[in-house]
């Protein structure tokens, strides 16, 4: 009988948390599979998104693309794992409109989305504790600003007014996108499929969005 | 008015997947279609950037104007990461009976719109610029440009854009490489869409 590597038995531990919590598809990735981009970042600014600025995870703070490549540079292995929403919801324009503006739509699907995004939050939170029970040091990227997700209720982020801690540094993490990672081509050369979702589509053009997550393990 | 349309949207796929020379041609129909006066591609590494900076007035500074300055994130830097832009070009006749502000907004839409075009098309890292400040476009009524203000947002996001100049590229010798004429009797208000 063959005797699974370290690495393995880490991998399989780790994808059974994601996949226990409710991603569709987890696997462990070479970190030379993470593309980072500077114009990844640029996208966050130019035009300028309506997260962008608020807190401190998002462009035009946050970690920098050469910042972001010596982390990465630190280890080998990564989580890399995604989380399907319906179409119905991600591409509806109501919410898009609604999640711009800050305010919630008539039908109360950005809550939904919303729970789809902390659901991101919450399995990279869980792959990094257990992982750092085994004795590794983690690194934990979500999908979207969290900000609007975590401290909805509040008007500012607290570290950018009142240079105070983060009101949930349990669970807050900067996105993917932040740190200049090529989120879409990242999925796309692992073979998951990923649609540009905006205000200028048909939500019936696109079967599902996905958000995705990932967490540097060793 | 940038997504007053729909556009058809298609899978990410990988990079040999792409038909950049086919996508450019059929940008340029989009541009033309959507109020341009002429288009123009060009390769960004043709293009020249100022670093010099000038004076400038504060009292209209915004997050674009009179120069961007993300310092995580070098616009002209990163802009030499791409390899082709789209140019594009609205006559404005000085003796003209249409408002010149709108003629700027006619930009601004026009740069969104072929933005969201590439986007939608697999080019979702393209990027546009406009012309001019777009705080005395679209916040002429308001006292600041809220982005300025620490952990404050932008007024129109998804809208405003920094001009060509903003970013440091040389507008002059954008215009000598695509062999515009210029013309004194006609203002030209320049945008641009770098695609991949």
């Amino acid at each position: 009988m063959k005797t699974k590597s370290k690495d393995e038995t880490l991998a399989q531990d780790l994808i059974n948390i994601a996949r226990k919590c409710g991603a569709k598809d987890t696997m462990m990735i070479s970190t030379e599979k993470i593309i980072i981009d500077p114009r990844v970042r640029l996208k966050c600014l130019v035009p300028p998104c309506s997260m962008s600025g608020i807190c401190k995870n998002c462009p035009p703070y946050g970690l920098s693309h050469e910042q972001t490549m010596r982390r990465i540079n630190k280890y080998n292995n990564a989580i890399f794992f995604k989380v399907e929403v319906d179409s119905k919801i991600i591409a509806d324009q109501e919410v898009g409109d609604a999640f711009r503006e800050y305010k919630m739509d008539k039908s109360g699907k950005l809550l939904i989305l919303g729970a789809y995004q902390l659901l991101v939050f919450q399995i990279v939170a869980l792959i990094e504790k257990r992982a750092k029970e085994l004795g590794y040091k983690p690194s934990g990227y979500v999908a979207g600003s969290c900000k609007e997700l975590l401290c909805f209720l509040h008007d500012n982020c607290t570290i950018m007014a009142a240079k105070k801690p983060c009101r949930h540094q349990d669970i807050s993490r900067p996105s993917m996108e932040s740190c200049g990672m090529d989120v879409f081509k990242m999925a796309a050369e692992v073979g998951w499929d990923i649609y540009p979702i905006g205000r200028s589509l048909n939500q019936d053009d696109v079967p599902r969005g996905i958000l995705l997550g990932l967490v540097l393990i060793n | 008015m940038i997504y007053d349309i729909y556009m058809e949207v298609k899978k990410i796929g990988s990079d040999k997947d792409k038909k950049l020379g086919s996508f450019l041609e059929k940008l340029c129909q989009f541009s033309l279609e959507k109020g341009a006066t002429a288009v123009g591609i060009i390769s960004v590494n043709e293009i020249e950037f100022n670093e010099e900076n000038t004076e400038h007035d504060i009292q209209n500074e915004s997050l674009y104007w009179p120069y961007v300055t993300f310092n995580k994130d070098p616009i002209s830097k990163i802009l030499k990461a791409f390899k082709k832009a789209l140019v594009f070009k609205i006559c404005y006749l000085n003796s003209s009976s249409v408002n010149r502000l709108d003629t700027i907004k006619k930009v601004y839409e026009i740069a969104g719109k072929g933005e969201a075009y590439c986007f939608y098309n697999g080019y979702h890292l393209a990027v546009s610029l406009a012309a001019e400040n777009c705080r005395t476009i679209y916040c002429q009524k308001e006292n600041d440009c809220q982005s300025l203000t620490r952990g404050c947002g932008c007024r129109y996001p998804l809208i405003a854009r920094p001009s060509i100049e903003a970013c440091r590229l040389d507008r002059s010798k954008i215009i000598e490489i695509l062999k515009w004429e210029t013309d004194e009797s006609k203002q030209n208000f320049m945008g641009m869409v770098f695609v991949d």
